[in-house]
């Protein structure tokens, strides 16, 4: 693993927040590039596997296909290339680009800095940045039973198509999906029964001492905090030169 | 699909879906025990999976928000789990940006509230069919709102962005179709099966069909014993939670009242006797709950009068001194407290393992007969086959 891998998640939580936050207030080329850049500085410092992350920002811009394509038309202004009678306005482009630089740094960020890490550490980060303790087990339990649910929807899908079903864009197959949710809610109502009758057995108050414990931050960890601020000063500066 | 990535929307917006979300967040924390935390979150890791399932449609397919659903099952607390769920895509997946939150789970989990008091409406009148169409209804209300609202963003951050949000909400048109028919599917479902994590317990009567008695859920239970001439005892439900709030009311067999005093903030009471005679103690704990226990005179001390009139509780202490001091006595109290714990037990566990007793008494049959058979069979198998 990389350098980046041990840095402690909270500061990376963080580090993560603010990037996002300062490059959604930026405006200027040059600074949004110098965001971009630093996205992909950081995902090469992660290590991240190049595959799936190109295909999770393309999935992202395939989201946002219709509103970069629409853009150049809807804002007004100087017509630069003519499509079927209209106008496509360099501010439009200008303005998809802005849209496109900046989410794409942003998930590349979150994709570098947090998509390594286990969720069940993030919980863990989220309860050490003090969020409401509820909240935070709210979260390390989803994570949890996202994983054991993720496994009986493929069980109940396996046993479906041995019974010969084949998903179809008609209402037979919506309805047959529609009872298969509706039995794995019906069991993850008698599986969370005997989850809570467990915890009770352990004594569980609504609480995890070992959630609040404190852990101290290292030199390391303030090291990179500070090279984070450097570099979101560097962004305000060249926004604002 | 409210994942609007970063750097879409304008700061007003943002700052309003943050506001909103933080607000409605904090409702549904508030709401949410820490008992319920397990049952809430496997219910929205199942709308988690199911939304990541593809679903044709043309050449193409589509997700499912199931924000409908969420809402209908969980209610407030929808909000957090909602705000769960997209974070974890957001950083496992990438979809949707971190400063868009706000925004995002405030499209989702809104219409999720408003379909919950919906379906409730419709479906507390318990005519089952109906609460089936509702659920469609309000599945497909959910992504429709959600269309709407996430358009609406859109539209406030920017006159450009008109076009686009016309577009969001055109798109979303099938799979509001297909979560229609998949939410009320799945609540039909639900709505036979587990009636009371729906509803709620007390709104069932009209949908049960009998069989299950939610009511047998938390039986008011009270047990008292002696301690000298004093008795202490406890009310508490049969699912181990004490009693908060109830009136005790002691009386001999004969009708003559002994003692009325409100429970404590423990379930606990205590009362002296005056008299040597059974003892019959009710708690009213409210809500319909009213617990019966007789305490037989042969526990009370000899040294108190024998069925004398009723001696109210407030003249009781001056009894006390009349009890001798004796070793006799200091020795019966003692074993007396030791013992109280291990027979509440017992008393508490009767009530539960008559069930036990009962199947594994019809188990021993079954057993005790299957071995009778089976030993016959293999001396007539042995027989049979010697001739």
């Amino acid at each position: 693993m990389s350098g980046l891998a041990t840095i402690d998640p909270r500061v990376r939580l963080l580090a993560t927040g603010g990037f996002a936050l300062v490059v959604v207030g930026l405006g200027q080329p040059p600074a949004l590039l110098a965001a971009l850049a630093l996205a992909v500085l950081a995902a090469v410092a992660a290590r991240v596997r190049p595959g799936p992350t190109l295909r999770r920002l393309a999935a992202l811009d395939g989201f946002m296909v219709f509103v970069l394509v629409l853009l150049p038309f809807s804002v007004p202004g100087e017509p630069v290339v003519t499509l079927a009678g209209h106008g496509a306005s360099s501010e439009g482009l200008w303005r998809a680009a802005d849209i496109l630089l900046k989410s794409n740094a942003v998930a590349l960020m979150v994709l570098a800095l947090l998509g390594a890490l286990e969720p069940v550490d993030l919980g863990h980060a989220l309860a050490r940045l003090r969020l409401p303790e509820r909240f935070v087990l709210l979260f390390l339990f989803t994570v949890r039973s996202i994983a054991l649910l993720g496994r009986e929807y493929h069980r109940l899908r396996q046993a479906m198509r041995a019974r010969g079903f084949i998903m179809r864009c008609d209402r037979h197959s919506w309805q047959s999906l529609g009872y298969l949710f509706g039995m794995m809610m019906v069991r993850s109502l008698d599986r969370s029964e005997r989850t809570l009758a467990a915890m009770r057995c352990r004594g569980f108050t609504g609480r995890f001492p070992s959630l609040i414990e404190p852990r101290p931050v290292a030199a390391r960890d303030h090291a990179f905090a500070a090279l984070f601020l450097a570099a979101g000063l560097i962004l305000i500066i060249l926004e604002h030169p | 699909m409210a994942h609007i990535p970063d750097g879409v929307l304008s700061p007003p917006v943002l700052a309003a879906g943050a506001v909103v979300a933080l607000a409605g967040c904090a409702r549904g924390l508030k709401a949410l025990e820490h008992e319920r935390i397990p049952q809430v979150a496997m219910l929205s890791a199942v709308a988690f999976v199911a939304s990541l399932v593809h679903f044709p449609v043309g050449p193409s397919s589509v997700h499912l928000i199931l924000n409908g659903l969420i809402g209908m099952v969980l209610g407030w607390a929808a909000f957090p789990a909602i705000l769960v769920a997209l974070l974890l895509q957001a950083v496992l997946f990438g979809f949707g940006g971190l400063v868009a939150l706000g925004v995002n789970a405030t499209a989702m989990a809104v219409p999720a509230l408003i379909c919950r008091a919906l379906f409730l409406a419709v479906a507390r009148r318990g005519r089952q069919r109906l609460s089936v169409a509702a659920a469609g209804l309000a599945g497909g209300l959910g992504v429709l709102l959600t269309a709407l609202l996430v358009a609406g963003a859109l539209a406030l951050s920017g006159r450009e962005f008109a076009d686009a949000a016309a577009l969001v909400v055109v798109a979303h048109l099938p799979v509001m179709v297909i979560e229609a028919v998949v939410s009320a599917a799945a609540i039909g479902l639900l709505l036979r099966l587990r009636p009371e994590a729906l509803l709620g317990p007390l709104l069932l009567t009209g949908l049960m069909l009998g069989g299950a008695t939610p009511a047998e859920a938390h039986k008011l239970k009270v047990f008292a014993t002696a301690e000298g001439a004093s008795v202490t005892g406890r009310a508490y439900f049969s699912s181990g939670d004490r009693a908060r709030q109830g009136e005790v009311t002691v009386t001999t067999p004969d009708g003559g009242l002994v003692a009325r005093l409100p429970l404590g903030d423990d379930g606990g009471f205590r009362f002296e006797a005056g008299q040597r005679a059974d003892l019959r103690i009710r708690v009213d704990g409210g809500d319909g709950h009213v617990a019966l226990y007789t305490l037989p005179a042969a526990e009370l001390p000899d040294a108190l009068p024998a069925g004398v009139a009723a001696a109210p509780a407030a003249a009781a202490p001056a009894v006390i001194p009349a009890v001798p001091p004796d070793l006799g006595a200091i020795i019966e109290r003692s074993v007396a407290r030791q013992v109280r714990p291990l027979r509440e037990q017992l008393d508490s566990w009767q009530d539960t393992l008559w069930m036990h007793d009962l199947l594994g008494g019809l188990g021993v049959i079954f057993g005790l007969g299957g071995l009778a058979y089976g030993l016959t069979a293999r001396r007539r198998f042995a027989a049979g086959e010697r001739t």
